[in-house]
């Protein structure tokens, strides 16, 4: 954690957001591709959030006070997509009707990824109140 | 503030700001689905004409919408489920008068777990029994009067034991010991202390229910592995695969056997005076065993539905009289069924399956077409009853080879009819007996039927209702076996049920037998209907056999040979010639003739499949057939093939005349002619493309049709056969009487009645015409347009996983019950949508399956189960299967939706897909073609996917011509929509108003104030971080 040494609070917190979205990333692609569901949509968000994020946490210039709240947009676009590509899944789950609607089964793995992306926006959120630099 | 903070406001406002954006686009997605739950009106309809004008054009009969009269209505039809169910469930096995039991003195015991847990509705979309209403056997006995071992009913119901009722079907389900497990008890639950329950107390009955049935999308098993362990997610392969016993899920599984061996043994030793079987199932059971378990009596009871265990109550206590008749073959072994060798858990694969999967969809998707799949239907015409009486005629007069063992159950050296069936088509018997006497026979040239008078006398000792069947022969004779004309033996064609009869009492009915279903499709040379040449025979019997065996009686064959000697003065034999016009036109005009050849295998790989046929059993009895598909096969299979045609105009050529008002509304459509084209025409093109395209792409209520210019309100629906789901209507319901159940209801829900072999069962036209009556009813109470209902299919085997909700294994019975239930129900402007015509009878691998058969197997089975809802209900919608016809899918088949359904059938309203899932892949996402084929509207394809890819192909192409498929569409569905009660309170002067949904008004503010926050915030966190900067 050597590049964080001399990083404020608010790098710190940005760099755990940034850990988040990339476990969300990580957790999507495995439950996506076993369950052959998987959406580049939902892939791509998560991987520009995690990118943003580390950028946000490691880079100091111009824009590093903005790097945030792309994060959480793309945070915010993660969420809707994969709902909006939940929704069979979901309806399979409640109707109890097992169908080419959805399965029932990727209800449980579509809301761990949903609470990840959700914790990792929350903290982003956190830490783009925190300072960004670090006090004298 | 600091930078910090408005750093941090900037994130969470952009936060926000991207989920109310696109959560809004999301919501809009599904706003019908929204607004339906959150009961947001969205129109607002503006009468400025003459308030005295009556514009109720359709009306309750129960009067206003007041819960007085909703009570009426709710009791009315738990009455018709109870009807259903006592003219509907069938006795099939009554030794020593085992039944009625005599409630003053029968302790009853329930066995099976099903007795607690039974089936009321099929596993597929439908609406359930409301709370309190939704009886299972005890409590309807008990109701009844009935004593019974209400400790053994606690154990059971306190039994952890499960049946399977959601996903597949064998894998939420406990003991699943042989694979698929009906939710069954092991032995050991029958602990000796339960024992004790009946033991203590000898005689008295035990009652043992057993339960089977599909699910939409999953047949029964056709082969019920052992040690059979689902894996832990619905894709991943099973922890243990099992091994084949041979036996099907139609078949006892063994704890079944174990119950069945022990009250056998309870019986032996006294501790029972009988055993009755109860068959709560939606598919057929296998039920050769009643002997050897020695039970008494056997009863199908089919699926409940909320109240209708009370009808099962009534018939067991003797109140009422059974005059149900099974609309199945039960066969002592459902494997011997021809039509199964290739089809459900048999489907074959192409031999280049994984080519044609490339081409067809390019990806690995669980739930889409792949295209790989096929079914060879080797059994042609041959289906249920029409396989096994006709192959019993030709063992019977030594032809074609039906005595070989091809086809014979359990690995027999011979077929021999007894060895194959259980009970036949139209079983059932009655505490009375009666006696047809065959008055006479006439042809009724004006109406083109012959009209069959039969004197049916009581000649027992209890009243009861007889159904009179009618049966017929045609000849198969050398011009048929060059032309590959099959003939069955016996084919249903006619009936009509008596009324209660006393004993002693007699009643002569009239049946009229349509001389089209004497007719058989000659698909060889002809090309069309023909009338064959010979002798024709027309029967009356108990059942189909018992017909056969009075027609081979008249034939004079040898009864040595036969099962039982008939009645030969119970058949009615006349000539007739050769003809090959009277059916080759409908009665639209449209000529009749081959539309299909490409449904064939062999016209694609020529001596590919052999058909069963008659002139030869044992040579041609099917075999799996596998094929590799061709180039040509792989790129009709691949489908997206539409061309824009040559000299098309452009689309803004197509479209000029659009958004023209001509000061036409919908309610003024409601009686103008689908064929008045000049003003449909007017009509129509008052909208612009974009509105059309909005009209077509809502299939399913998402309201986006909304048009003021036109006065189109939004459409709301429901789905399901046997009762609607959907239909909340905002009035309580509560049974003061405790006749029907216990408990009051907010919200009164659509009445589940029975299953649809129940309905079927009852023979009742009046019934079957009150189901409609009722469906139409809610629909009109819950504010309904269109009902997603009507079965219209047919049982090709005995393992469909919606066998519960199609009517029978016959054609022609289908092509009669669908009937009243669709004209009364239109009568309420509640849109009858049959589904899913034509050819859904499998569910295994239903998406992009690829079905094969011959023109005549399809026209004389698969369309003549749906003939008759299109020609004579003239229903206005349905939805189409998924299953292919032949390489094509229905809803890409302009044979079937112009060439037959609207050409041939005069079908004039709207055809919609089955559920698109938004898939833009494999066939379902081939939407150019369907419209261009003659589909309407696309259902679940949210987001307007389809409007966009219309667009997308338009702005491609610019052909103007394809703008011709738009047009229709929104005249179908405005067609259909304005003989709906949607126009209900509409009249000339009224206005459409269209009204924003607060929901959606609360997304907009929501946007725009979290742009200007975002903004605002990111303005000051520039503004602070320049202020940091200078200081």
């Amino acid at each position: 954690m050597k590049f964080l040494k001399g990083k404020s609070a608010g790098s710190h917190v940005l760099f755990a957001a940034t850990v988040l979205s990339l476990v969300a990333c990580v957790a999507y692609s495995v439950f996506g591709l076993s369950a052959h569901v998987f959406n580049t949509t939902i892939f791509g968000i998560l991987c520009v959030m995690t990118l943003v994020g580390l950028l946000s946490s490691l880079y100091t210039g111009v824009f590093t006070d903005y790097l945030p709240a792309i994060a959480t947009a793309l945070g915010a676009a993660g969420l809707i997509t994969l709902g909006k590509d939940s929704v069979n899944d979901l309806t399979a789950f409640f109707v109890g009707m097992g169908d080419y609607f959805g399965n029932a089964d990727n209800v449980g793995p579509r809301v761990l990824v949903f609470a990840l992306i959700l914790l990792a926006s929350v903290v982003t959120f956190v830490g783009a109140f925190l300072g960004s630099r670090k006090k004298a | 503030m600091k930078t910090s903070v408005w750093r941090g406001l900037t994130s969470v406002m952009a936060f926000l700001l991207v989920l109310a954006f696109l959560g809004s686009q999301l919501a809009m997605s599904y706003d019908g689905a929204i607004n339906n739950f959150l009961g947001v009106k969205t129109v607002e309809i503006i009468n400025t004409g003459d308030a005295e004008e009556d514009t109720a054009y359709f009306k309750s009969s129960y009067g206003e919408f007041t819960e007085e009269n909703l009570k009426k209505l709710v009791e009315d039809s738990f009455d018709q489920t109870i009807q259903e169910m006592v003219e509907g469930a069938a006795l099939l096995k009554n030794e020593n008068n085992a039944l009625p039991l005599d409630k003053a003195s029968e302790r009853i015991s329930f066995f099976g777990h099903a007795s607690v847990d039974p089936i009321y509705k099929g596993n597929s979309a439908g609406v359930d029994p409301m709370p309190g209403y939704r009886i299972n056997f005890p409590a309807a006995f008990r109701m009844a009067g009935f004593t019974l071992n209400e400790e053994l009913v606690e154990a059971l119901s306190a039994s952890t034991t499960t049946r399977a009722k959601s996903n597949y079907f064998w894998m939420d389900c406990t003991n699943a010991t042989q694979g698929i497990a009906d939710g069954e008890d092991p032995i050991a639950f029958y602990t000796p202390e339960l024992k004790k329950t009946w033991e203590n107390e000898k005689g008295g009955t035990a009652i043992m229910v057993l339960t089977r049935c599909g699910q939409e999308n999953y047949d029964m098993l056709t082969d019920n592995r052992a040690g059979f362990v689902k894996g832990e997610g619905m894709f991943d392969p099973p922890i243990n695969p099992g091994t084949p016993t041979g036996m099907s899920s139609l078949a006892l599984i063994q704890e079944e056997k174990d119950i069945l061996s022990m009250l056998k043994e309870a019986k032996a030793a006294g501790y029972f005076d009988k055993i009755v079987v109860l068959l709560n199932t939606g598919n057929t059971m296998e039920v050769g065993w009643l002997d050897e378990y020695d039970v008494d009596a056997c009863v199908f009871t089919g699926l409940l539905g909320g109240v209708g265990a009370h009808g099962v109550a009534k018939l067991l206590a003797g109140e009422e009289n059974f005059s149900g008749r099974i609309v199945d073959t039960y066969a002592v072994n459902s494997l011997s069924s021809p039509a199964v060798v290739n089809s459900n858990g048999n489907t074959q694969t192409y031999l280049n399956g994984d080519a044609v999967e490339a081409a067809v969809i390019g990806t690995i998707s669980p739930f889409g077409d792949t295209g790989k799949w096929m079914n060879f239907q080797a059994e042609g015409i041959y289906v249920g009853y029409k396989y096994y009486e006709t192959r019993y005629e030709d063992c019977v007069l030594g032809r074609g080879n039906a005595s070989g063992a091809n086809g014979a159950s359990n690995g027999a050296a011979e077929w021999k009819y007894e060895n194959e069936v259980s009970y036949p088509f139209g079983f059932g018997l009655s505490y009375t007996t009666f006696e047809e006497k065959l008055d006479n026979v006439k042809y009724n040239a004006d109406k083109d039927v012959y009209e069959v008078t039969v004197t049916v006398t009581n000649t027992g000792d209890m009243a009861g209702k007889r159904t009179v069947q009618v049966y017929a022969q045609t000849p198969y004779g050398e011009y048929e076996k060059t032309n590959k004309v099959e003939k069955p033996a016996v084919t249903f064609v006619g009936f009509e049920k008596t009324g209660l009869l006393a004993p002693g009492a007699s009643e002569t009915v009239t049946i009229e037998v349509e001389r089209y279903l004497l007719a058989s499709y000659d698909y060889s040379n002809a090309k069309t209907y023909i009338l064959s040449e010979g002798d024709y025979y027309l029967a009356v019997g108990n059942d189909a056999h018992d017909a056969l065996n009075n027609i081979l009686a008249a034939k004079g064959a040898d009864v040595s040979r036969m099962t039982a000697a008939g009645d030969a003065a119970k058949t009615y034999t006349f000539r007739n010639g050769f003809d090959a016009t009277s059916y080759s036109h409908t009665e639209t005009g449209a000529i009749v003739t081959n539309k299909f050849d490409d449904a064939d295998l062999n016209y694609w790989v020529p001596g590919a499949g052999t058909y069963l046929s008659r002139s030869d059993w044992n040579g041609t009895f099917p075999v799996p057939v596998q094929v590799t598909a061709t180039e040509e096969m792989i790129r009709v299979l691949a489908g997206h093939m539409y061309t824009a045609p040559e000299g098309a105009p452009t689309v803004s050529q197509a479209t000029a005349a659009f958004g023209q008002n001509a000061g036409l509304k919908m309610v003024d459509m409601m009686d103008v002619a689908y064929d008045d084209e000049e003003t449909w025409d007017l009509f129509i093109k008052q909208m612009t493309l974009d509105e059309m395209l909005n009209v077509m792409d809502d299939g399913q209520g998402n309201q986006w049709a909304v048009s003021e210019s036109i006065g189109l309100a939004p459409m709301s629906l429901g789905d399901g056969v046997d009762g609607p789901n959907g239909t909340n209507i905002n009035l309580p319901y509560e049974d003061t009487t405790g006749k029907y159940g216990s408990g009051r209801t907010e919200r009164t829900s659509m009445c589940c009645f029975t299953g649809k072999a129940v309905l079927t069962g009852t023979f009742n036209r009046e019934l079957w015409a009150n189901r409609g009556k009722f469906i139409g009813e809610y629909g009109l109470w819950a504010g309904k347009q269109e009902f997603w209902t009507l079965g219209a299919n047919y049982h090709r085997t005995p393992f469909g996983g919606r066998n519960f909700e199609y009517c029978s294994e016959d054609a022609n019975l289908c092509y009669m019950a669908l009937v009243p239930e669709a004209i009364e129900m239109e009568k309420y402007g509640v849109i009858c949508c049959a589904k899913h015509p034509a050819g859904n009878d499998q569910e295994t691998m239903r998406i992009g399956c690829s079905s094969f058969f011959n023109e005549q197997a399809w026209r004389e089975g698969s369309l003549r189960a749906c003939e008759g809802a299109f020609k004579k209900a003239d229903i206005q919608s349905f939805m189409q299967s998924y299953l292919r016809i032949g390489l094509v899918s229905t809803m890409r088949s302009e044979a079937f939706n112009n060439g037959v359904v609207r050409a041939e059938w005069g079908f004039e309203g709207s055809i919609i897909t089955d559920c698109t899932n938004a898939r833009e892949d494999g066939y379902q996402g081939d939407y150019i073609d369907q419209l261009a084929a003659g589909t309407d509207r696309f259902c679940m394809t949210n987001a307007q996917l389809v409007k966009q890819k219309v667009l997308d192909y338009l702005n491609a192409t610019d052909d103007g011509d394809y703008v011709q498929y738009v047009v229709r569409a929104a005249k179908n569905y405005c067609y259909e929509m304005s003989r709906s009660n949607m126009v209900n309170g509409m009249s000339s002067g009224t206005e459409i108003r269209h009204l924003t949904p607060w929901w959606q008004t609360a997304f907009t503010t929501a946007i725009y104030a979290f742009a200007a926050l975002t903004v605002l915030s990111a303005v000051m966190l520039t503004a602070s971080k320049g202020k940091e900067k200078r200081q």
